[in-house]
């Protein structure tokens, strides 16, 4: 079984609705997993930087009025790709888990 | 932003510009200060002091390693951007410093030394310039600054200066002392010979005589009877006196006895002060040595340095013309 504990997976996922930086990546997966992922929030920036080297995002500095310029992350079209193929993989992993809990507690 | 998260993007910067440039450790950090300041803001906007808000948002960054900030190359993971500033600096101070303890322990060897040196460097420092010559030039100024230091110390110890109009480097104490002593020996058997040599020529002269006259006789042995003007047997003297032109034969055989001896005089005089050279600088305060050293070192410190870098140039070069020929293959193929 391919996937495992993936950061990657999850800031993928997190761009699916548009473009965010980095602080908004943390906050969407802290909201949409209720608070049970938290990301280390300073390891964060080499996996999205690994990310943009591999061509699965697109960085971009924005300014913003009074405050630190921030750079803003695009899921790409390979990224949507390895996107669907971690949720392939999440799917297979996920239920093959189910039976083995499942069944292996009635057993 | 408070002291604790200044500090901790101070302190993250440095450590991942030592790592791989200014221009990254500035990109991350640009975005980590954007990041606390959005922390910052929505805990203080959820009703936490400013200074509670600083401490939990450096808290929640957590302790990352420098190095998992340092973008990857394409390198293999042992001599990623990292890792390859270690190599470049041991790999510098081994290659740099081993040579001047090499070529002086094996002075017959000189050439194939310094052959096998520049071949190991150019193929060595070339490889690790292939993915950087950039990333391989700030590791080999800390070399060359620490090699400076760790070398000229080692040789203010286990050197003297010998430096003279013919002799442009410091040498080993061994060697000196070994010289010296060897030198002190010749140069006492040289004194020997030049009180054979008065005898011999006055016998010379003897026997020139003899030779305008005709007369032969038996040689005056004496003292002569050893070293370089041993004469024919003289268990034989029969032998002797029936040669017939025995006289001439003894007289170029001083000859050659005396011009060997003034050749021996010759290099005697200038063993003489290279040796008094030589205790001089045996005999030297350990600070004027160390300022020897400092000098040379100061002088021959470039060489390999620039050898190096040159190589890690190279290296780039080649691998960036080898990457853009490759891609025009595959375009062309494809």
């Amino acid at each position: 079984m391919k996937f495992r504990s993936d950061m990657e997976a999850m800031v993928l996922a997190s761009l699916v609705d548009g473009p965010k930086h980095g602080y908004a990546i943390v906050k969407a997966v802290r909201t949409r997993s209720d608070d049970v992922f938290r990301l280390g929030e300073a390891q964060l920036y080499p996996v999205l930087h690994r990310m943009e080297e591999s061509g699965w995002v697109t960085g971009v500095w924005e300014p913003v009025e009074g405050k630190p310029a921030r750079k803003v992350y695009q899921l790409t079209d390979p990224g949507s790709k390895v996107l669907d193929q971690k949720r392939r993989e999440w799917q297979e992993f996920s239920e093959a888990v189910g039976k083995l809990m499942v069944t292996g507690g009635t057993a | 932003m408070s002291d604790g998260i200044e500090t901790f993007l101070v302190k993250l910067e440095r450590d991942v510009r030592r790592l791989a440039g200014r221009h990254q450790a500035e990109q991350v950090v640009a975005e980590l200060r954007a990041h606390c300041d959005d922390s910052v803001a929505e805990l203080m906007a959820a009703g936490q002091s400013r200074e509670a808000a600083m401490a939990q948002t450096l808290a929640r960054l957590g302790q990352p390693s420098p190095r998992d900030f340092v973008p990857r190359d394409g390198a293999p993971s042992w001599l990623d951007r990292s890792r390859r500033s270690q190599w470049v600096f041991w790999l510098f101070l081994a290659w740099g410093v081993a040579p001047i303890w090499l070529i002086y322990g094996d002075a017959d060897r000189v050439v194939p030394i310094v052959v096998g040196l520049a071949v190991t460097g150019l193929g060595a420092f070339g490889l690790l310039g292939a993915y950087g010559a950039r990333f391989v030039a700030w590791p080999l100024v800390r070399a060359v600054i620490v090699w400076f230091a760790v070398n000229t110390f080692l040789m203010s110890v286990f050197w003297v200066d010998t430096r003279s109009g013919s002799g442009p480097f410091p040498q080993p104490r061994w060697v000196v002392e070994r010289s010296v002593s060897l030198k002190d020996v010749t140069l006492r058997e040289v004194k020997d010979i030049r009180s054979q040599q008065r005898e011999a020529q006055s016998l010379l002269e003897y026997y020139r005589g003899l030779r305008r006259t005709g007369i032969d006789t038996m040689p005056s042995y004496g003292k002569l009877d050893h070293g370089l003007f041993r004469l024919p047997s003289p268990d034989d003297p029969a032998s002797i006196r029936s040669t017939p032109d025995l006289s001439t034969a003894r007289v170029q055989w001083l000859e050659s006895g005396s011009n060997h001896v003034a050749r021996l005089a010759s290099w005697a005089d200038s063993s003489r002060e290279s040796i008094e050279r030589y205790k001089i600088a045996l005999d030297r305060p350990y600070a004027e040595t160390l300022k020897a050293m400092v000098q040379a070192n100061g002088t021959i410190v470039w060489l390999p340095f620039l050898f190096a870098l040159t190589s890690a140039l190279l290296g780039d070069m080649v691998w960036s013309v080898w990457l853009k020929l490759r891609w025009r293959w595959s375009r062309s193929s494809a």
